[in-house]
């Protein structure tokens, strides 16, 4: 078996799980109740092996792997995929280090348990039983019912990875879309941390892989915003195929053939660009340009899908008001758009061409 | 070159009585800041509460405090006991009607939706030029404004199969029609379905528009006004919409209505010329909701990121400047729509489409820049970018509006070269 024919089975088991598991649950993940939603999807997720297990670390410290089991839930559930998305991200500076004794310490996370690291970066300070760390978290972002985050953190020489509890984290804000997800405020860090949780490196090789980490992240962004997008675009599709309205049906109607296709165009370029994207996570520029263009191509496809069914893409019951929800909130997660792409124009870093 | 600007301001123009067309007359200014501190007292407060959850009864005292300061019957002459002054009209259009929806959208766009489906459901009355009619329903709405429960009209024209359709020309031909009206002694009998009605839950009085004949569809289109309570008229399911949710829309079930003679709208078969004029009427309207929520979240972000001191950062000042020009192009056609008289249907419908897409493409850029924060509820833009859509769909979708601007082109053979 090929690479790409493993990923395209595991895409294909894992779109089969969150077909046959999400549509039920998609309210109750939709709404400020999503913690509890949580408490019985998790295992479920696990069940499918998407916790970070042994046997499935290989596979996700892939990061193409990884994208297409986002891209596989994405189309059920940007939320959740975002949740998964948090984890994975969480899990992935210790799985390409190698440091397994961090994955050991609990066996495994159960799906949604971790968050990612929030902005900003904390101190890290050599102590005599441990490394202290201290300073303030912006924002922590993961599943509802998440409980701990991995925060990257810095002294003079070094660098550290480190999974520390959520707890005394703010008050959790209810948000647009996404709200399997949860972005908590304000997170008072200072303590000290022993033993397995935490993965330190030179202050230039941490570096690095804080690099590589956040760039890999932001390709699986763009992949889960271009798979929420696909999704939404198949559902106006399908509608614009039934409905009759101006003489004919709307799939017949240059008008609306007009807006699919354009909605078509820029779903596919995202898809395309987010794939390049994870091709090339050792630079910098082009995952930041993939999460940029494939969150607002994302964005725009779900509104004018919603647009393609009129009034009722507008009712919660064809849940492309939720997708466009998701994709909006999408925009804002892992930077401003804005802010990235004044980042990006002012790299010089060249992005190597595809192929 | 102030001085000599305002020198010659004072001189020239202002002596000559020279105005500036697109500053709105003192009055309406006056009551534009009456109308501010009033929405700041009795609605603000109430704005998450009716975004969260549907309450009916809740939703009614809102209505029933904007009633007794008059809001209701703005459009009702002062003779039938409501504010309306023709002179008023004659100076400024429906420049007040615009301001008005545009405060109420930026305290909560589902509550201008509250009050705008009423006056969307009394303008075929005034367009049928029937005072007779104005005159039956007219005093009972301007008194049951100041009693408990305001007697509120609604305007129904969509149906299940029949959305785009009943709003556009060219698709009206095919509409796939289910609401219909047959003659009986002294009236007629009403059967069908509307769907999506605002307000239609709330109203007391609901103007319908029904085919006579189904062969002849849109063309034998005659509006009725029905009574809450009148035998065989329900209220079917109240949808459960992305945003705007403080003003709900409702499916409308007519089996075996009478509808008396005296509710007729105009003559038989007047109904799509009543639904067009009404339209024309009301879309700058709907621009003005879109730019009114825009506005709000305009005004959130700025006030924050003034506190944030990103206001020196030229990133920041070169968003907030291409915003805001968006969003006063659009309100500058929104009032030129408004104070054209009579009303030309390709510029009102491209009040409100530019209006909308402009404000929908604000509210996301806003959220864009404020993030992460932009999306979390408690900071307000999250409701706008919800309310906004809503603006590109209803009152015949952004795609009608354009084809719309086209209608006049196809006037003398259409397809054919020029
Ligand atoms: C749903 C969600 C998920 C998130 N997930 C992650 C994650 O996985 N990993 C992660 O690291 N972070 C994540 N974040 C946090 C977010 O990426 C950062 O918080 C954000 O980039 C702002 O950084 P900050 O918190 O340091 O705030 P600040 O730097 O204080 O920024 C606050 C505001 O300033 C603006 N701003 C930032 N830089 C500039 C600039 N140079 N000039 C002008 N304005 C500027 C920002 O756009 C924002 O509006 C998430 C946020 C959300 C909403
Ligand atoms: C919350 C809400 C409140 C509403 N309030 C009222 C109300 O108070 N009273 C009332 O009567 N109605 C009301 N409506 C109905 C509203 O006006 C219709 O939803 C709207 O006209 C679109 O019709 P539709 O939903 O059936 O969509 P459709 O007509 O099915 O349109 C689907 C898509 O096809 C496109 N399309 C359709 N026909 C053509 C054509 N000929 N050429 C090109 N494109 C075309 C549309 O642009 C759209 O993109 C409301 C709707 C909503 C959602």
């Amino acid at each position: 078996m090929t690479q790409e024919a493993v990923f395209d089975e595991v895409a294909r088991s894992v779109g089969q799980l969150t077909r046959a598991e999400l549509p039920g649950r998609l309210a109750r993940l939709d709404s400020p109740a999503s913690a509890e939603a949580w408490q019985d999807l998790a295992p479920v997720l696990a069940r499918y092996g998407l916790d970070v297990r042994p046997e499935t670390r290989a596979l996700l410290a892939e990061p193409r792997a990884t994208a297409r089991i986002l891209g596989a839930v994405a189309q059920e559930c940007a939320g959740v995929a975002s949740a998964l998305w948090a984890d994975y991200a969480a899990w992935l500076p210790f799985l390409l280090a190698g440091a397994e004794g961090v994955c050991e310490s609990d066996g495994g996370g159960c799906p949604g348990s971790v968050g990612y690291m929030a902005g900003g970066t904390l101190r890290l300070a050599r102590e005599a039983d441990g490394w202290r760390l201290s300073g303030r978290i912006g924002l922590a972002f993961g599943a509802s019912a998440s409980r701990e985050l991995t925060v990257y953190a810095e002294s003079e020489s070094e660098g550290a990875f480190v999974r520390i509890a959520m707890n005394g984290a703010g008050e959790p804000e209810d948000n647009l879309g996404l709200r399997a997800c949860r972005l908590r405020p304000g997170l008072e860090v200072d303590h000290t941390v022993v033993g397995p949780k935490i993965l330190v490196q030179s202050l230039d090789g941490a570096r690095v892989l804080r690099r590589r980490c956040e760039s890999i992240a932001l390709g699986w962004l763009a992949t889960i915003a271009a798979a929420n997008g696909r999704a939404a675009l198949r559902g106006a599709q399908a509608y614009a195929g039934e409905r009759y309205q101006g003489g004919g049906l709307l799939a017949q109607n240059p008008v609306i053939r007009h807006l699919l296709g354009s909605a078509e165009m820029r779903v596919e370029a995202a898809a395309c660009l987010a794939e390049h994207a994870l091709e090339q996570t050792e630079s910098g520029k082009l995952p930041t340009l993939a999460k940029v263009f494939a969150t607002q191509m994302g964005e725009q496809v779900c509104l004018d899908a919603i647009q393609c069914l009129g009034g009722y893409g507008y009712m919660r019951d064809y849940g492309l008001e939720k997708r466009a929800r998701d994709a909006k909130t999408l925009c804002t997660l892992a930077g401003s758009n804005v802010h990235l792409l004044a980042e990006a124009g002012g790299s010089a870093e060249e992005v190597a061409p595809r192929g | 070159m102030a001085d000599v600007y305002s020198w010659l301001g004072r001189k020239m123009f202002a002596k000559k009585g020279w105005r500036d067309p697109l500053k709105a007359p003192r009055a309406v200014e006056r009551f534009r800041a009456d109308l501010r501190e009033w929405l700041q007292r009795e609605v603000a407060g109430d704005v998450d509460r009716l975004d969260q959850a549907h309450e009916e009864a809740h939703q009614m005292e809102v209505l029933r405090k904007g009633a007794r300061a008059g809001w209701l019957t703005l459009l009702v002459p002062t003779r039938y006991g409501g504010e309306f002054r023709l002179m008023d009209f004659f100076r400024h259009g429906l420049l007040k009607g615009v301001v008005f929806t545009e405060e109420l959208a930026a305290a909560c766009s589902g509550v201008a939706v509250l009050y705008g489906a009423h006056t969307l459901g009394l303008l075929p009355l005034f367009l049928s030029f029937d005072p007779k009619i104005l005159k039956k329903f007219l005093p009972e709405v301007a008194k049951s404004c100041r009693g408990e429960r305001p007697g509120l009209f609604a305007f129904a024209i969509t149906e299940p199969s029949a959305g785009s359709d009943v709003e556009d020309p060219e698709g009206s031909k095919g509409a796939r029609l289910t609401t219909f009206a047959r003659r009986k002694d002294g009236g007629y009998v009403l059967n069908g379905r509307k769907c999506f009605i605002s307000g239609g839950n709330l109203a007391e009085f609901v103007t319908v528009f029904a085919a006579l004949d189904k062969a002849r569809g849109v063309e034998s289109w005659t509006a009725f006004v029905v009574r809450r309570g009148t035998p065989g008229f329900s209220v079917g399911r109240i949808e459960d919409k992305m945003g705007q949710r403080a003003s709900p829309a409702a499916e409308l079930i007519f089996e075996d209505v009478f509808v008396p003679d005296d509710h007729r709208v105009g003559p038989e078969g007047d109904g799509w010329r009543l639904n067009q004029q009404t339209l024309d009427l009301s879309r700058p309207g709907v621009g003005a909701i879109a730019l009114g929520a825009a506005r709000s979240a305009f005004e959130k972000t700025l006030a924050w990121a003034r506190g944030q001191g990103h206001l020196s950062d030229r990133l920041w000042q070169h968003e907030l400047g291409d915003i805001a020009m968006k969003l006063e192009a659009g309100r500058t056609l929104v009032w030129r729509a408004a104070v054209t008289f009579p009303p030309d249907p390709a510029l009102s419908a491209m009040s409100k489409c530019f209006a909308s897409d402009v404000a929908m493409e604000a509210c996301s850029r806003l959220i864009d820049l404020t993030a992460p924060f932009g999306a979390a509820r408690p900071f307000g833009l999250e409701k706008a970018y919800r309310d906004v859509k809503l603006t590109q769909i209803y009152e015949g979708t952004n795609q009608i509006q354009r084809l719309k601007i086209a209608e006049p082109w196809l006037a003398d053979g259409g397809g054919a070269s020029a």
